[in-house]
């Protein structure tokens, strides 16, 4: 077990590595640069401002600077926006992270449950509703859900605010985002977990619990839950990186002060120092993510932890 | 037969202390309640089936696996129940259990007596407090019957902490006792294991534990050594038969194949296409055998002596389809002996030779065609 | 020859059965009633990719001023008058746009998913054939796929390629499906790979070698037939996510470029007008829902109509 954890880990490395070589050539065979498209600046102003971000060095010098930077923490500067990248995530990461904490746990928490209910009361009336509303969170992109949850209970019915997310000091503000954000996730984890109870009912083991003649309510919590939800933990983290790239959108239409709308802006503006950075981040943090996950199954599933 | 103490706490609940509050709604529930204070027998003989039928409703037809069967089992006794693949024996062992998928199948008629109480009768909850307590289910398929998530001390445990309403040291205590009597060595040690980390004669005495856990009086064996390697057969076999020979424990075996029913069962019922067809105590059923079908069972057994090169013999033709069976003798269309009566008339169970012998056909009769 | 319920077949009967395995799973498909419902709106969104621009009433990108300036310069309410989901705020009519954004996201879909199988078809089978290095290589190269989010990947490329002439063809719908494209084979890849690893050991593939068929007779003929099943299904459930990738990149200004009326830009250009006019985001988003739905549904029947465990099972 622990070799497996130590090599995955080792694994990160040259992922990362890859993603980085990747990241920085698209970047700059990106035609233009971050200066060329707003009101055209004189050569002479762009070459200097070239110098001064030491764009006019080799690739390969730019290339090594950077990532030489990223190693230790430095995210590098921000082209457009006379800021560090460092200073832009550190201003609104900590509310990333709390959105899609929060959004996680709704998910979960309201996933898993549904998903265990429609298969306990397979084609019945609870099975039909679990089901309605993972089909809702299926068809609905989640910009849809955010404008539609938006303007009805915002707007029109004054709920929430639209606006001001403060974390825990408005809670009032979490809401709506949250809720936008785990529409999807609830419906995949609550389809998904439907899917592996409904394949647990059928197995042989099942039939030997009865044998026993346990407790309906026993057979279903100890013996079939926790077989039914191992492999829902192999779609955590497909759900985490769906959390991840999918808060830059409601943080925008939101106005959550967190990186994701920082991302979306400097894709706007070209600002291709950001983009790269913040494109390292998302991956370190979704390949960190990806590994707690499959140590966490590889722990829970006692075919593989006893091996 | 009462639990001894030196397999731990003895004491069993009484009808106050019924394990999870089981609520007593019917006659019979209240009788079970009383019986699961002790372990002695209350009836003349331990299981009496009469007339049982099992169908199963499908969008095909209805499928009549299991039809009209009767027969008696002893306490102590060993009873085989031999036929090929679809016959009907499983359903059986499963309806006496009550374990049948209730879409699409039903027990639509009959009546089971275990220990003197209708079976059929309880509701769904008393029956749930004589699995495992009174009747053990040995499963077939090792591999898939064992949860791949709970350690085997745990699953064997279980039933004894649940019906036995011991604690969860003396539960652990008596599993681990079970576990040694089943022939897994370092038994104490081997109780937190997981069943992937056995082997599969292992796992089919950890499957034998696991139903002998709460000292049954019944135990019910499908096929409990089909998936198994031939060398291992022989030594779950003998484990079967001498702790039900040491705890007094009836057992049914179901099998396809006869040379390990002989080995270990007192009586046979041998079944085909639903119904039994023939049934007498072992000797009777191989040294005289009363009916075609059994005939071709015994005949197809390929035999030390045989001329060296010489074909297998089998039994023509295919099983015939359950769902609309007609009012003939069902093994007609594949008996060497059939006669016009058989394609238009089925025998009833009669007398032969032996004790308890009787047989489904015409032409074995007193006065029939077949000597 | 017993099924699960213990009845028996003739024989006549149990080998008609086992001919037609693609009919069993045909009727089973039929009995599923989403699927069903899915599969007559997915045929008629295919429908729309063909004939989409001949059935709409006015070209999409048509603005009806005069219309407009009657309505006062708003955007005009459906079900009024001459256009039946109404107007945009420039005046175009909202039903033929929806009708241009169905040929865009069908034809990303589809174009997707065929270079996904052009692609990850052939890589994943010569991996799980070859074994060695290119399954090694091939691992290795999905693994790092795995850890670039999808979308993040989508964006970095279109964001590279957009001021470049592949980004400006077909009004910068090309560069998305190249874009979802090379995120989306290497799942392919890996479930041909996987589906062809459990095949590779069976004895008839080795009795065909020991014959001496070919290699590539061997995974053509026996090999990818029995895996054809979950790559359909695998094609089916994936066609949502890709009308959802390019509708959130049209939503975010990346992709097709206007005048060209992709779903997600119709959100995008439509929220502003959501207090009065919600009719502007309302009918996309609707029918990108019923885009998703409808898929979704038919993959999802596909599936258990050809899952292996319940052939020959009632």
């Amino acid at each position: 077990m622990l070799g497996y954890i130590v090599r995955r880990v080792l694994w990160i490395i040259p992922v990362l590595f890859v993603v980085s070589i990747i990241t920085f050539s698209l970047m700059h065979a990106a035609p233009g640069g971050p200066w060329s498209r707003e009101k055209q600046l004189p050569p002479a102003t762009v070459e200097f401002l070239k110098a001064r971000f030491g764009l006019d060095d080799p690739i390969h010098v730019q290339y090594l600077t950077w990532v030489g930077n990223l190693v230790v923490g430095d995210l590098g500067p921000s082209y457009r926006q006379g800021r560090d990248v460092n200073d832009i995530v550190a201003d609104g990461i900590g509310t990333t992270v709390h959105l899609g904490v929060m959004a996680f746990l709704l998910s979960v928490v309201v996933g898993i449950p549904l998903g265990v209910i429609g298969a306990l009361r397979h084609n019945r009336i609870p099975d039909y509703l679990a089901t309605f509303i993972s089909v809702i969170g299926i068809a609905t992109p989640s910009f849809v859900a955010a404008i539609l949850l938006l303007v009805f209970f915002s707007v029109t019915l004054r709920w929430f605010p639209t606006h001001g997310w403060e974390g825990w000091s408005n809670p009032s503000a979490m809401v709506l985002p949250t809720l936008a954000l785990s529409l999807f996730p609830i419906a995949q984890i609550s389809r998904f977990t439907r899917a592996s109870m409904l394949e647990v009912t059928r197995k042989d083991y099942i039939r030997t619990a009865q044998s026993k003649g346990l407790r309906e309510r026993t057979i279903v919590v100890i013996h079939m839950i926790r077989n039914a939800l191992i492999p829902v933990v192999t779609i955590l983290g497909p759900v985490l990186a769906f959390l991840i790239t999918g808060s830059f959108i409601i943080e925008t239409i939101f106005s959550v002060p967190g990186i994701g709308r920082y991302y979306v802006i400097s894709i706007g503006q070209r600002d291709y120092g950001v983009i790269m950075a913040m494109t390292m981040l998302y991956a370190t943090v979704i390949a960190v993510l990806n590994l707690v996950v499959d140590v966490l199954y590889a722990y829970i599933d006692p075919r593989i932890r006893y091996s | 037969m009462t639990v001894s103490d030196d397999r731990g706490q003895a004491g069993s609940p009484t009808v106050t202390e019924l394990p999870d509050a089981v609520t007593i709604e019917t006659e019979e529930g209240r009788l079970l309640a009383e019986r699961l204070a002790d372990d002695t027998r209350h009836a003349r003989r331990l299981l009496e089936v009469r007339n049982l039928s099992t169908h199963f409703f499908t969008r095909d037809g209805v499928v009549h696996a299991v039809d009209d069967v009767s027969f008696d089992l002893d306490y102590g006794e060993t009873l085989g129940l031999v036929g090929e693949s679809g016959c009907g024996k499983t359903v059986t062992a499963l309806s006496i259990t009550r374990l049948i998928a209730s879409p699409p199948g039903q027990i639509v008629n009959g009546e089971i007596v275990f220990d003197g109480i209708d079976i059929l009768k309880l509701s769904n909850e008393e029956m749930r407090l004589l699995r495992g307590r009174k009747i053990g289910f040995i499963f077939q398929d090792p591999m898939t019957s064992l949860n791949p998530t709970l350690p085997i001390g745990f699953q064997i445990a279980e039933s004894a902490r649940l019906h036995l309403g011991l604690s969860r040291k003396a539960s652990d205590d008596r599993a681990a006792d079970l576990l040694g009597k089943v022939g897994i060595p370092r038994a104490k040690e081997r109780m937190g294991d997981y069943p992937h980390q056995f082997s599969g004669g292992m796992r089919q005495r950890v499957m034998i534990a696991i139903a002998l856990a709460c000292d049954p009086m019944l135990l019910l064996a499908d096929e409990p050594t089909t998936a198994l390697d031939v060398t291992i057969q022989a030594q779950i076999l003998e484990l079967i038969r001498s702790l039900s020979e040491e705890f007094r424990t009836a057992v049914i075996l179901i099998t396809h194949d006869l040379g390990i029913a002989a080995g270990m069962c007192n009586r046979i019922n041998v079944m085909y296409a639903g119904r039994i067809v023939e049934t007498g105590k072992v000797d009777d059923i191989f040294e005289q055998p009363k009916m075609p079908y059994a005939w071709g069972l015994l005949d197809s057994l390929p035999r030390l002596d045989e001329v060296k090169g010489a074909r297998l013999r089998t039994i023509e033709g295919l099983p015939p389809d359950l769902i609309n069976p007609g009012a003939e003798c069902r093994f007609s269309p594949r008996c060497k002996y059939v006669h016009d009566r058989c394609r238009v008339e089925e025998p009833d169970l009669s007398p032969r030779e032996g004790e308890g012998h009787l047989a489904r056909c015409f032409g074995t009769e007193p006065g029939g065609w077949i000597k | 020859m017993a099924n699960r319920t213990g009845a028996l077949e003739q024989p006549a009967a149990a080998r008609a059965r086992a001919a037609s395995l693609w009919g069993d799973a045909w009727r089973r498909l039929i009995r599923n009633r989403l699927a069903v419902v899915g599969g007559v709106i997915v045929v008629f969104l295919f429908f729309l990719l063909f004939f989409g621009p001949l059935v709409a009433p006015y070209p999409y990108q048509e603005q009806h001023l005069v219309e407009l300036v009657e309505n006062g310069n708003r955007p005009i309410g459906p079900f009024q008058g001459q256009f039946l989901f109404g107007t945009d705020d420039l005046g175009r009519d909202v039903l033929s746009r929806l009708l241009d954004g169905a040929q865009i996201s069908m034809t990303v879909a589809l174009v997707v998913q065929a270079v996904v199988l052009l692609i990850g078809l052939p890589i994943g089978a010569a991996a799980a054939w070859y074994g060695g290095r290119v399954d090694s290589f091939l691992m290795r190269f999905t693994d790092v796929m795995y850890a670039f989010p999808d979308l993040l990947f989508i964006i970095l490329l279109s964001v590279t390629f957009r001021d470049t002439p592949i980004g400006g063809a077909l009004d910068g719908v090309l560069m998305v499906f190249i874009a979802i494209g090379i995120v989306s084979w290497v799942g392919m890849a890996r479930l041909v790979r996987g589906q062809l690893l459990s095949l590779k050991e069976t004895e008839f593939v080795e009795a065909a070698r020991a014959i001496g068929v070919s290699d590539f007779r061997i995974i053509t003929r026996h090999l990818l037939p029995n895996a054809l099943g979950p790559m359909i299904v695998a094609v089916t459930l994936g066609i949502p996510g890709a009308i959802l990738a390019e509708a959130t990149l049209a939503y975010l200004g990346i992709g097709a470029q206007p005048p060209r009326a992709s779903w997600g830009k119709m959100v995008a250009d439509g929220q502003q007008y959501l207090r009065g006019d919600p009719h502007l985001v309302i009918f996309p988003a609707i029918i990108i829902a019923l885009a998703l739905l409808s898929f979704t549904f038919l993959g999802d029947g596909l599936r258990d109509a050809l899952d292996p465990k319940l052939k020959g099972k009632q």
